[in-house]
């Protein structure tokens, strides 16, 4: 090992040539300033529709419950797009309204159009300007779906898809319980803190299982084969979440958060039978 | 014209290119003519690159390709040692260093490379199957393979590799 670091450090001292800053800052940055701003110029036509699509969402896992009344709606009420004159960088962002929810829908419609419209402002702002080549495709495109809801409960999943080659995704769930005017987050579910271990090992377990199978996915759990050596190991206590149909938690992992971009954003099911002697009450997982 | 963050990532990568380059033909010369044609190709390709944060990975693979063109073209491996630069250097002129450094250079450069990118660049093994476009598993064996020839003891590294 010694001998390996001996190694290392003449690999390190390889002189660097004088010139080698000088010659790259003229391949990179040419004869321009090195740093120059993007402008919206003139050229680029932004169109911005508000209010326009007043469309019902369709609530998928609402329709296929016969007989239920249903007490909140959500529907697109605003709706963001962009794109630049040559229609090869667009935007599209559906915001979800949610009406009938008292005040607790309300400060989601807040947050939810928030949301839009910094990214908005962000897709704008970052639109090159006329006089750079603007030959890329790039989309960004944010929707929402109602996983399910009941007459308690409504869980909603909205994410925000970045487009350009390949895609990059960020979801996020809102658990919210109408009736007790509650958002819940992951530690209001459980009596004390255990549940973060509980979980983790569950996460965990089922991360190797998966690595086992042939074509599984692949996570970032050993040191050696993890980005910077950060390997997961245990949940945020706030990490993201959702409870499905069945009534079971789910644990939501964002791109790249515990994996390589291919497996995408991976999910885990935790069984109730691990989370039955720590949680609070019965009324959300089941 | 190209993401000034783009461009400032690829600028903080130069050092690094320039060794890597390096250790492929063991002189300056060479070696600055690839560092500037692997920044040519990859401003040149810049459309290519999917994805921002891989611009490191990408750039590497770049270096690495365009040097391993160079060697095939130019048909002297490895002509000026790395033992030139441990005589001047009298930090390390160390005979077992040297031996090492030696046994090294006698490497195939498949091997090379992993022990170079794994040990010197400190990348992790994912990293490098990232940047040499070749199955984790592949990048181990070479790894171990490689060490194996080096005579370096593997058991320091067992628990990593595995």
């Amino acid at each position: 090992m010694n001998d390996l670091l001996r190694l290392k450090q003449d690999y390190l001292q390889i002189t660097i040539p004088e010139n080698l800053d000088q010659t790259l800052q003229k391949v990179i940055y040419g004869k321009q300033q090195r740093f120059k701003k993007s402008k919206i110029a003139a050229g680029i036509s932004l169109t911005l529709i508000l209010g326009l699509n007043a469309l019902p969402a369709v609530a998928e896992g609402l329709r296929e419950i016969p007989g239920l009344r249903t007490i909140v709606d959500v529907l697109t009420l605003n709706r963001f797009t962009a794109s630049s004159a040559d229609g090869q960088i667009t935007l599209d962002i559906s915001v979800p309204t949610i009406e009938g929810a008292g005040e607790i829908g309300e400060v989601l419609n807040k947050k939810y159009l928030s949301l839009a419209e910094a990214e908005y402002q962000r897709f704008i702002e970052n639109l090159p300007s006329a006089e750079d080549d603007v030959s890329w495709h790039e989309a960004v495109i944010g929707d929402y779906e109602i996983l399910w809801q009941d007459e308690k409960i409504v869980v909603i999943k909205n994410w925000m898809a970045y487009i350009a080659g390949s895609g990059y995704e960020v979801v996020n769930y809102d658990v919210v319980d109408i009736e007790k005017q509650l958002i819940l987050n992951l530690p209001a579910l459980f009596k004390d803190d255990s549940y973060i271990k509980i979980i983790s090992e569950e996460v965990l377990r089922q991360m190797r299982e998966q690595m086992q199978e042939l074509n599984g996915n692949f996570y970032w759990i050993d040191p050696a084969d993890a980005p910077f050596g950060e390997v997961f190991s245990e949940i945020d206590p706030n990490q993201s979440f959702y409870i499905n149909s069945d009534r079971k938690l789910v644990i939501a992992f964002g791109e790249y958060e515990v994996a390589p971009g291919y497996v995408g954003t991976p999910e885990f099911v935790i069984d109730q039978a691990l989370l039955k002697e720590i949680l609070v009450s019965d009324r959300y997982l089941k | 014209m190209i993401d000034s963050l783009i461009a400032d990532r690829l600028w903080e990568e130069r050092t690094k290119c320039y060794r890597v380059a390096f250790s492929y033909v063991k002189n300056e010369q060479d070696a600055m003519d690839i560092v500037s044609e692997s920044y040519l190709k990859a401003l040149k390709n810049i459309k290519q690159l999917k994805n921002d944060e891989y611009s490191s990975t990408w750039l590497i693979r770049i270096v690495i390709n365009t040097a391993l063109d160079h060697l095939r073209k130019s048909k002297k491996f490895v002509a000026a040692s790395l033992e030139e630069e441990l005589i001047t250097n009298e930090t390390s002129s160390h005979e077992e260093s040297l031996e090492l450094s030696h046994a090294l250079e006698k490497l195939p450069t498949d091997y090379k490379t992993v022990v170079i990118l794994r040990f010197f660049e400190d990348m992790k093994l994912t990293e490098i199957s990232e940047v040499l476009e070749i199955p984790l598993s592949t990048v181990k064996h070479r790894l171990y393979a490689g060490l194996e020839k080096l005579n370096i003891s593997m058991n320091l590294f067992i628990e990593e590799v595995q």
